[in-house]
């Protein structure tokens, strides 16, 4: 069988879509720090597909049906979810993957297991994937303990969580969500055109307020140090519609109840700062040389941006006096700012090239384009593109080290919420 | 289902299949797509295929250096991908096709059973599968099925592709190249067929002009109404305000009407000779037209075709279309790699019987044939089809580097390149130790008692430096052995068979949570609890190797013995200790029928057994 085409744009996201200066392990420190334990978690459903995932494998299994594994069950659940969310309510929630592949084929009401189980009919970076550190044990929520995803043994408050979700009445006879999805999953039953109780029972933006309270419990209450903390976080947010400003009305507001806390976030901010301003040089840059070009010598170029070389040197000295006065050891952020600091434009240049990840590259004095030579966008502008849960995140560029996340979450915990 | 599918889709395999071996031919290709290739085709994730050690992919690029690409990829840069080193040649040819043919297997050991052809206007580059448009053709087949005419193309593209191998690459070591080898030859098991009877053309001996030439004139039977053409590049600018030759010879194609529209896809930006023929964008004979993209319109063109068919009530019917590597340009298709400055091409010349409406012509062939905007501020552009150097890669004088255990140590064998100087002095560095200098085509070093390396570093004369791979006579290339921290970690790794698929793998957990996944797992922080029973140990772990080898089906055995092959080397350490101290021999009971797999064929269980007298030698257990 032949055939011919002209390829739609692909959706692989790569390694190139982030400009970290080597200072990834910092930026993943940082954001653990301002919010710890909740991953790339920012609504409630996200938590509630993987465990009730693990639960309909292990109730299958021991029911003596040959059985997917809990990755695949989660996959196609979470695709079966989207679908149907985008076919009642399109993109509204902000929370839908896969409405390209969703389009293929007149395949929207196509809803069986055996096709939403494959990438190809969703998408390969799943919300599940962006889950598994806030399931996991403390400083997550606690609801599993193991550590690949089908291996994974629900806690008790998992074990709550996944029974609350799968407990839900869908369908005219009112029979449980379990038993439609066992059917879907063993059978190959499919999503009636029309099934607005199925469709709110799975949908990514419609918990129940049983899910909500479980979720909740294990967030914010109760004590130890990491829900502590969460929880002068969620004071200090509210539930404004739109995030606070994190310099003018978090900090201020996190300084009344815990000093350290509000330190360790003006350092995560410097810190998110200090790349954007190295972002900002490396950017207009790649707009001057060309790929295929011999490159410039650093000493012409470092005069044309010395602005940018100012405010990253202001913003390096910033981040580490906020560091000093945060006591937190970041020793390869703090060296890369020591450096900046310390040394003379060119030099800076050359150490940015070499950092950039092949973007640029030092030749002698000169920089040039290096072997994954692109236009870099300046700071304010840099946002994934790709169809992957990462790009849907509130926090997508990284740069409220996960606040923004955490404040989709409340607002998704609030009762009667449909955000 | 043919047109909403990207590039990578076309590296995934059929359902119930896994992709087993690519080669994998472009002018250039780039880390990051490459490895999204070759994670889509091997189904497994990088570290996944690290560990696993086999090469699913084979790469052939273009021999010159470039601003982008100044050395081939290094072993396990791209995990599971090897690229060939180009051969300098005296010549200036540019290897520009771009092709890739594709086994794939019910079981990860083969041998392949289903075959893809895939011929593209594209190079492994992120511009190409998200930046520009571009046109392929796809086959599938399985070998000795009844299309023959599909087999015959797939098997000229064998051909092809090994005929480059042999005469413009060093081809390396048998044990690596086995899985490309094999997948040659079930895809060159048909019989060369008449030129006419193929649709894959390539220019190794002939310009490409004259078979699409030759194709055209023996598919269209009555001339046509339309000659529709698009290209990324259309050659060289001049001074002359005269059509580039390629047009004007394309003009003149012998199935036209007399009045025939003729149509040229041009990138305003990038016009070449277009640009000084017809600075207005109104040549005499042509129409010049700005290409569609109905996706982003951010895309630029970058496919190049020549579909001759008939154009009535806004359809475009009855049409043949070549399309592939070759630019509308001299290089591109009126040369060949047998002239000295010639290029490379490869393409497909095919009938497109089918009626593309509007949309469909806008979608496949980026034209509105309702509406034509002429493009606006022709430029030439700095886009080329030729080298733009003529300094090509240099080639390390060892390729590669065979591990060889046995009682008395393990040792390195090199494979020397069979050109390399003998006056040129040679040394190696093995990862922590210093260079140490080589004797002309030393064969061997031994490696003591250290750990055998996955690559190591080549150094000539010129202290130009290269990695080269450590190869396994199993044909594990630049291969990781799996490490475990304990009996419980390496009993659940070897029981965790079949290979898990790259998206239910644990690792892209970690790679789409910047958190880091499931690091504080419970695994991590609860106390192990360590058993530190050498019995209860043993027991366990025949009991769950037997019981999982017990009900193993015959085509998944070969993955099986593989996978075990893997594991019992990555072993930890303190249990077979614990065993050896109590004189347990695990692999021994292993042999023993009650817990071996039962449906072994004669070469399987010889396998199997070579596999336990290994592990055994390995552990120190004879």
């Amino acid at each position: 069988m032949s055939f011919w085409y002209s390829p739609l744009p692909s959706e692989s996201s790569t390694t190139r879509a982030s400009l970290d200066f080597g200072l990834r392990q910092s930026d993943i420190s940082f954001r653990n720090r301002v919010v710890p334990g909740l991953g790339g978690v920012w609504f409630v459903r996200q938590l509630c597909w993987p465990l009730a995932a693990l639960e309909l494998y292990r109730w299958l299994q021991k029911n003596g049906a040959n059985v997917p594994r809990p990755g695949v069950i989660c996959r196609a659940m979470e695709a079966l979810a989207c679908k149907l969310e985008y076919r009642e309510h399109d993109i509204e929630s902000g929370r839908v993957l896969g409405t390209r592949a969703f389009g293929r084929d007149d395949g929207l009401h196509k809803t069986e297991f055996d096709r939403l189980r494959q990438p190809a009919y969703y998408v390969h970076n799943t919300f599940r994937q962006m889950a598994m550190r806030a399931i996991g044990p403390e400083p997550g929520l606690g609801f599993v303990t193991g550590s690949r995803f089908d291996g994974l043994t629900l806690q008790p408050v998992g074990q709550k969580l996944a029974d609350t979700f799968l407990a839900q009445r869908v369908g005219k006879g009112g029979g449980s969500l379990r038993n439609w999805l066992r059917s879907w999953i063993l059978h190959g039953a499919e999503a009636p055109k029309s099934h607005g109780s199925l469709t709110s029972a799975l949908s990514p933006a419609s918990p129940t307020d049983d899910e909500r309270e479980c979720v909740e419990g294990r967030l914010l209450a109760a004590a130890n140090a990491w829900r502590d903390k969460r929880r002068r976080l969620a004071a200090a947010i509210g539930l404004p519609k739109q995030v606070p400003d994190i310099l003018s009305k978090i900090v201020p507001r996190l300084m009344q109840t815990n000093v350290a806390q509000a330190k360790e976030l003006l350092a995560a901010h410097a810190f998110g700062a200090m790349l954007d301003r190295a972002r900002d040089v490396v950017a207009p840059i790649t707009e001057r040389l060309e790929a295929g070009q011999n490159g410039e010598s650093a000493a012409t170029l470092a005069p044309e941006f010395r602005k940018e070389l100012s405010d990253l040197r202001k913003a390096s000295r910033r981040f580490r006096s906020k560091l000093r006065d945060a006591a937190i050891e970041e020793p390869a952020a703090s060296k890369f700012a020591r450096f900046v600091i310390e040394h003379e434009d060119a030099e800076i240049l050359r150490e940015l090239a070499k950092r950039s990840r092949g973007v640029l590259r030092p030749e002698g004095q000169r920089i040039a384009p290096g072997p994954l030579f692109r236009i870099v966008k300046p700071s304010d502008e840099e946002a994934p593109g790709t169809e992957d849960a990462a790009a849907l995140q509130p926090d997508r560029t990284g740069r409220t080290f996960r606040v923004s996340n955490f404040h989709a979450l409340l607002l998704d915990l609030q009762r009667g919420s449909r955000t | 289902m043919s047109q909403q599918i990207t590039i990578l889709d076309a590296f995934t395999p059929p359902d119930g299949m896994t992709g087993y071996s690519a080669a994998l031919v472009a002018m250039t290709g780039e880390e990051d797509l490459l490895e999204a290739v070759v994670t889509r085709f091997s189904g497994l994730a990088p570290e996944q295929r690290r560990q696993y050690g086999r090469i699913f992919a084979y790469l052939m690029l273009d021999a010159h250096v470039t601003a982008e690409r100044t050395a081939v990829l290094r072993p396990g840069q791209v995990a599971g991908l090897h690229e060939f080193h180009p051969r300098p040649m005296q010549d200036s040819v540019l290897l520009h096709a771009k092709l890739a043919l594709l086994g794939f297997s019910a079981s990860r050991t083969g041998p392949p059973s289903q075959l893809r052809l895939v011929v593209m206007t594209g190079n492994y580059t992120d511009a190409s599968a998200k930046g520009q448009l571009e046109l392929v053709w796809q086959v599938d087949l399985v070998p000795d099925g009844k299309d023959l005419a599909d087999q015959a193309d797939v098997a000229e593209a064998a051909r092809f592709v090994d005929r480059l191998l042999k005469t413009r690459f060093y081809a390396g070591d048998t044990h690596l190249t086995a899985r490309l080898n094999r997948l040659l030859r079930v895809a060159t098991r048909v019989p060369p067929k008449t030129p006419a009877a193929r649709r894959f053309i390539h220019s190794l001996d002939t310009p490409l002009f004259e078979q699409i030439d030759a194709a055209f004139k023996r598919q269209i039977k009555s001339p046509r109404n339309l000659l529709l053409c698009g290209s990324g590049f259309y050659e060289r600018a001049t001074l002359k305000r005269k059509p580039p030759e390629v047009l004007i010879r394309l003009g003149r194609l012998g199935v036209l009407t007399r009045g025939a529209k003729r149509v040229a896809l041009v990138e305003p930006a990038q016009a070449g000779a277009v640009a000084a023929w017809a600075p207005d964008g109104r040549p005499p004979g042509w129409t010049l037209v700005t290409p569609i993209d109905r996706e982003s319109k951010l895309r630029r063109l970058h496919a190049k075709f020549v579909y001759a068919g008939s154009l009535g009530n806004d359809c475009l019917s009855k049409g043949c279309l070549y399309l592939g590597s070759g630019n509308l340009s001299k290089r591109g298709l009126l040369t060949s790699g047998a002239m000295n400055a010639g290029n490379i091409e490869c393409g497909v010349v095919i009938a497109v019987p089918e009626r593309l409406d509007q949309e469909q012509a806008q979608r496949r062939l980026f034209w509105d044939c309702t509406f034509s905007r002429p493009p606006l501020e022709l430029k030439p552009a700095a886009v080329e089809d030729a080298p733009g150097s003529l300094e090509v890669l240099a080639p390390p004088p060892i390729l590669s580097a065979n591990l060889h255990e046995s009682k008395k140590g393990d040792s390195l064998a090199f494979l020397w390149r069979d050109d390399a100087d003998p006056q040129a002095k040679t040394s190696i560095r093995l990862p922590g130790f210093a260079w140490q200098c080589l004797k002309h085509r030393q064969k061997s070093v031994p490696l003591g008692r250290s750990e055998p390396p996955s690559a190591i570093e080549v150094r000539d004369d010129d202290r130009r430096e290269w990695t080269i791979p450590v190869i396994h006579l199993t044909g594990r290339a630049a291969w990781k052995p799996p490490r475990f921290d304990g009996f419980e970690e390496a009993l659940a790794a070897l029981l965790d068979f079949p290979l898990r698929p790259a998206e239910d793998s644990s690792e892209d957990d970690e790679s789409a949570d910047e958190g880091g996944g499931l690091c504080a797992s419970g695994k991590a922080q609860e106390p192990q609890k360590s058993k530190n029973y050498a019995l209860h140990e043993a027991a366990e772990f025949l009991e769950c190797v037997g019981a999982l080898q017990c009900v193993l089906d015959k085509t998944s055995l070969g993955d099986w013995l593989d996978h075990l092959d893997r594991m019992l080397k990555g072993f930890p350490k303190e249990s077979i200790a614990r065993w050896r101290d109590h004189g347990i021999e695990i692999t021994a009971h292993l042999s023993r029928r009650e817990f071996s797999p039962p449906k072994m064929t004669l070469k399987q269980r010889s396998r199997y057994r070579s596999i336990l007298a290994e592990a055994a030698r390995h552990w120190g257990q004879v």
